[in-house]
């Protein structure tokens, strides 16, 4: 459904300023009816991937094609709705003629349009307020119109850019049930969220952007396995030296106990076997699955110690 | 769907976001100040009363749509960059250049109806005198209509090409300036003796800057004269020929600009 390879993005800056590359040569590959995400720190490079997948952008080199169609051809926008991070419309149409609008642009016919947008107004939960201007609007019922035009032409492909951003909690369940149904429809997902969780919930596989560059691709349901440590709890203020050998084991000491992690399970047996035999009391021993959120943390971790690296030699 | 039908969605949103903005409102009423003030100041003027009005009926409209454009035209595309819905629109199957198009057009109606209006008072005001001036301020109306398109199609050149509105209005206004006074630029070279390349720069401004000029035919209209077919059928295909000349450059811009 969307291929891209080998993108760049120069930011050409202004007259003096110095060209930033913001996209490092990213390739993916996202299949028809797949649930991807796609994260990163704060100016990775995601809006502007994002930007260069809907042609707003012209990237400096690299390839984007949707539906086997290059992506700056105003064609393959055809069957993509796309819901910005902060989403804006024109202040003095209703919503229901904003929604009349892109309906028109996304090319649905004339015929079904106004049962169209009377649908996804109703499952939006804003059908009460197709009368009224966008600029009276709370954030949180602006970005459901978001998600109505973006969903409005019954797109193949969605991009989500921080979709969640602005909604109560309930508005987050209800976008998250929209975009399950619109999964088993078989539209394609993509989306770019801080909100791991989020990602966790609703995507089978996720990608991480580091400084323009992709640090690998994952399947959300293979994560746990990926970055499991284990942990040991001995009760009383002690140094890893007074049981282990080694001093480059974690250790945290929090009231009255010390915790020890071990990335593996060989090492975290062994302290096991030391600290009984020493006598010591244990409080608590155990794997700490990991999540998606210590990948992350993880990867931008050793992105800027290798950065810091570089900046210091 | 074709291309055109995008353009003209856009279009008709721009006029509708129009209609409903203050702005049009504050033109409007200027304008019924001035032609209201021009007529008290008829009644004590010796001479023909019906022909100040429609003098003034005529340039008011002229005014009002030259001022509009420049103020409004020259936001128009900064507006949508700057509170990014043309990302939700460009997300969609439109091509830039229908974006533009759509531009255009949403503006150039939007000025025919502000043109329409002054008239409509202009007429109204005249018939309380009398005299309804209706065919006058048609032809009038008319050639305003073509000297709109001219310009909108300049602010809309001048938005792709500078980053700064207020730039692109002070040129928009400058080339209308320029331009209404372009036969100027002639008989300066024919007075000032001008030879060699300097003739060829004033020449080469005299061609390539939109002869507004041309289009103005109000002293014809307020003597009364007609006007031939020949110069109405010429004034449409130089209007129509160098606004849809802009428009192009316009779109082949906006086309490699990014939208950061």
């Amino acid at each position: 459904m969307l291929h891209i390879k080998n993108l760049r993005y120069q930011h050409r800056g202004n007259w003096l300023g110095k060209p930033r590359e913001t996209l490092k040569g990213i390739s993916l590959d996202i299949n028809t009816g797949e649930s991807f995400g796609f994260l990163g720190h704060n100016g990775a490079g995601k809006t502007t991937t994002i930007k260069c997948i809907l042609g707003l952008l012209n990237p400096t080199s690299g390839e984007v094609l949707i539906n086997s169609i290059p992506s700056n051809q105003p064609y393959a926008r055809q069957y993509v709705g796309y819901v910005a991070e902060q989403p804006y419309f024109y202040d003095h149409l209703t919503v229901r003629e904003s929604l009349t609008m892109f309906a028109t642009l996304a090319n649905v016919p004339r015929e079904f349009r106004q049962t169209r947008i009377a649908h996804v107004l109703e499952r939006l939960g804003i059908g009460n307020r197709s009368h009224v201007t966008l600029r009276t609007l709370s954030k949180g019922l602006i970005q459901r119109v978001a998600m109505a035009q973006a969903i409005l032409a019954e797109p193949r492909l969605l991009i989500l850019d921080e979709p969640f951003s602005g909604l109560d909690p309930m508005g987050r369940r209800e976008f998250r049930e929209i975009l399950n149904e619109e999964r088993a429809k078989g539209t394609t997902l993509f989306i770019c969220t801080h909100v791991l969780n989020d990602i966790e919930r609703l995507c089978d596989r996720v990608s991480i952007l580091v400084e323009g560059e992709l640090r690998g691709v994952f399947n959300v349901s293979a994560l746990p396995s990926k970055c499991t440590s284990y942990q040991l709890e001995v009760v009383g203020s002690l140094q890893s030296t007074d049981i282990f050998s080694s001093k480059s084991i974690k250790r945290t000491e929090r009231s009255g106990v010390t915790l020890f992690e071990f990335d593996n399970r060989t090492s975290a047996e062994s302290a096991l076997r030391a600290a009984l035999n020493g006598g010591l009391e244990i409080s608590s021993y155990g794997s700490n699955k990991g999540n998606l959120e210590d990948l992350f943390s993880e990867i931008v971790q050793q992105e800027k110690s290798r950065a810091g690296i570089e900046d210091q030699s | 769907m074709n291309s055109f039908h995008s353009s003209l969605c856009i279009a008709l949103t721009t006029f509708r976001e129009a209609m409903r903005a203050k702005l049009l409102l504050i033109v409007l009423l200027i304008s019924c100040m001035l032609i209201g003030t021009v007529t008290l100041f008829g009644m004590v003027t010796i001479g023909d009363q019906i022909q100040v009005l429609r003098d003034f009926g005529l340039t008011t409209m002229s005014l009002a749509t030259v001022g509009y454009i420049s103020i409004v035209g020259a936001t128009l595309l900064e507006k949508e960059l700057q509170k990014k819905t043309i990302f939700n629109i460009l997300s969609k199957p439109v091509a830039r250049w229908n974006f533009i198009f759509g531009k255009f057009l949403g503006l150039w109606i939007t000025v025919l109806v502000v043109g329409a209006s002054v008239a409509a008072i202009t007429v109204g005001i005249s018939t309380l005198f009398g005299d309804s001036s209706l065919k006058s301020v048609l032809i009038g109306l008319f050639f305003i209509a073509l000297e709109g398109l001219l310009l909108a199609a300049c602010v809309l050149f001048f938005s792709t090409i500078l980053v700064t509105p207020s730039l692109a209005g002070i040129l928009t206004l400058a080339t209308f300036i320029v331009g209404r006074s372009s036969e100027y630029l002639l008989r300066f070279i024919e007075k000032a003796e001008i030879t060699g390349i300097s003739k060829y720069i004033v020449e080469l401004i005299y061609w390539s800057i939109p002869n507004f000029a041309f289009l103005n035919v109000a002293d014809y209209i307020t003597f009364g004269s007609t006007l031939g077919v020949e110069f109405v059928v010429k004034s449409i295909v130089y209007s129509v020929g160098y606004s849809g000349a802009l428009v192009i450059v316009a779109s082949i811009i906006f086309e490699r600009r990014d939208f950061n």
